[in-house]
């Protein structure tokens, strides 16, 4: 939560955008939007008189919280960044209108963001009647934009975490964990001979892509029509595609309908097709079994964190603490993705 | 023993409340699902409450078969964690610490979340 109350944010945003766009700006109906841990986003309206800006615009602010769910998620000026070269590359984002590292402004950065209309919630888009048409769009959509984004030019973006010369993704994705899990404390077996498995098989692969690294259905935004933008950089790193490729497989962002693996919605081969269309190369299916498990491993491990942070008294939150109860549901999906690799049945 | 309700009854009441007063009582979305979480929360701990000692006995006795030791869940977990990490002990794939790790994950969803077990063929 923000230290700040919604009119009180209303009233500073207002301030903030009045000098933005030289104008009188009115900024109407902000209200908090559901999701995100790390960061509070809020839906508002603005209302500018005259000027470059005058008319009426539907908009988002994304605010920064005090803690993070993963230590390397990154700063809203570098989400900037990776979102301008997003656009540039024909992936389908919402356009960033304003961005503010005054801490005055609101205590910490933020964007403000054009609105796009439609659904980010998982559960509905895997059930809403009227989005029964984007459902079967969406995986073709979804295997185009990862295409688009793979083919971005991670190198202007030198800020996005990266393996070390002589590493592999799938081992700085690895370190960290092994960082996280020492940092939470206590003991987990489980997740430890994962961790251990994941280790011993980690593959050494040379490809090195810009990596959104959280996409999966929750972070589209769904119209009737299909997929209208991607949203959500702030995991982007620099990796193996694989890790995109399987983590929408990850058996929590099927939404409860399990027996379609692709986010709830289909069998994933549409999304694995268009990809491998788009871009032009070739998905390792052995290399996807292994980054699914671990995108299981990453997110029980994540719900240990965020119940960390209500522990360790960073945030106290019931939604926070609910999540360690979660991680055994990852853990065991987890155990059971590897031993379906190890038995060459994945 | 303290006058009813008992430790069950308190927890149901108070899930009610939340699931049903709270719920009606705002239109913040964000209140409404947190009410929902919390009134989950209470009834992970109902089910803590009977089925607790009898998983937390099953597992002890499989960390001492596995360990040689007697001890206390918490130790005999501390020491297991030592002996994955430093490689001592085999845990991998089909070996007797992985049956062990993946029936207390079993066991923890049975308090967790049973219908993620029924969901998954394990209920």
């Amino acid at each position: 939560m923000s230290r700040f109350s919604n009119d009180e944010i209303a009233d500073r945003l207002q301030a903030f955008l009045a000098k933005e766009t030289g104008g009188s700006a009115r900024v109407e109906g902000l209200r908090a939007m559901p999701g995100g841990a790390s960061r509070a986003a809020y839906a508002f309206d603005l209302d500018v008189a005259a000027g470059p800006w005058a008319g009426r615009h539907a908009l988002v602010l994304r605010l920064d919280l005090g803690g993070k769910i993963y230590e390397a998620s990154l700063e809203r000026d570098e989400e900037f960044e990776v979102l301008a070269r997003a656009a540039q590359g024909g992936v389908p984002v919402p356009r960033v209108c304003f961005r503010s590292r005054d801490p005055e402004a609101l205590g910490r950065g933020f964007l403000v963001m054009e609105r796009v209309d439609g659904e980010t919630i998982g559960r509905r888009i895997v059930s809403l009647p009227e989005l029964s048409d984007a459902r079967k769009a969406l995986p073709e959509q979804m295997g185009r934009a990862l295409a688009r984004i793979h083919a971005l030019d991670p190198e202007p973006l030198g800020f996005l975490p990266r393996p070390w010369a002589g590493s592999s993704p799938a081992r700085r994705v690895l370190d960290g964990a092994r960082g996280e899990l020492d940092r939470i404390g206590g003991a987990h077996p489980g997740l430890e001979a994962g961790f251990r498995w994941f280790e011993e098989n980690a593959p050494e692969s040379a490809d090195r892509v810009l990596v959104h690294g959280d996409f999966r259905l929750g972070n589209m935004i769904v119209g009737p029509d299909g997929l209208r933008a991607v949203i959500d950089w702030e995991f982007a790193s620099v990796g193996d595609p694989h890790e995109d490729l399987a983590w929408p497989f990850v058996r929590d962002w099927r939404f409860g309908l399990d027996h379609r693996r692709f986010g709830g919605i289909s069998d994933g081969e549409d999304f694995f097709s268009s990809y491998e269309a788009a871009s032009g190369r070739r998905i390792d299916r052995a290399r996807a079994a292994y980054w699914e498990a671990l995108g299981n491993f990453r997110w029980a491990l994540g719900c240990l964190t965020q119940a960390h942070r209500h522990l360790s008294g960073a945030e106290p939150s019931v939604e926070l603490a609910s999540l360690g109860r979660r991680s055994a549901e990852m853990e065991l999906e987890m155990l059971d993705r590897i031993a379906a690799i190890a038995a060459g049945s994945a | 023993m303290q006058d009813r309700p008992d430790l069950g009854e308190l927890l149901e009441s108070v899930k009610r409340f939340l699931e049903e007063e709270i719920v009606a009582a705002t239109d913040d979305q964000r209140i409404r699902f947190r009410a929902r979480v919390a009134a989950n929360l209470l009834s992970i701990a109902g089910r803590e409450l009977s089925l607790d000692p009898q998983l937390d006995g099953a597992e002890r006795t499989r960390l001492e078969g596995l360990l040689g030791r007697a001890g206390s869940a918490s130790e005999l977990n501390e020491e297991l964690v030592r002996r994955i990490r430093a490689g001592e002990i085999d845990a991998g794939p089909g070996t007797p610490v992985w049956d062990h790790v993946r029936k207390t994950a079993v066991e923890k969803l049975r308090i967790a979340n049973p219908a993620y077990l029924k969901r998954a063929g394990e209920g």
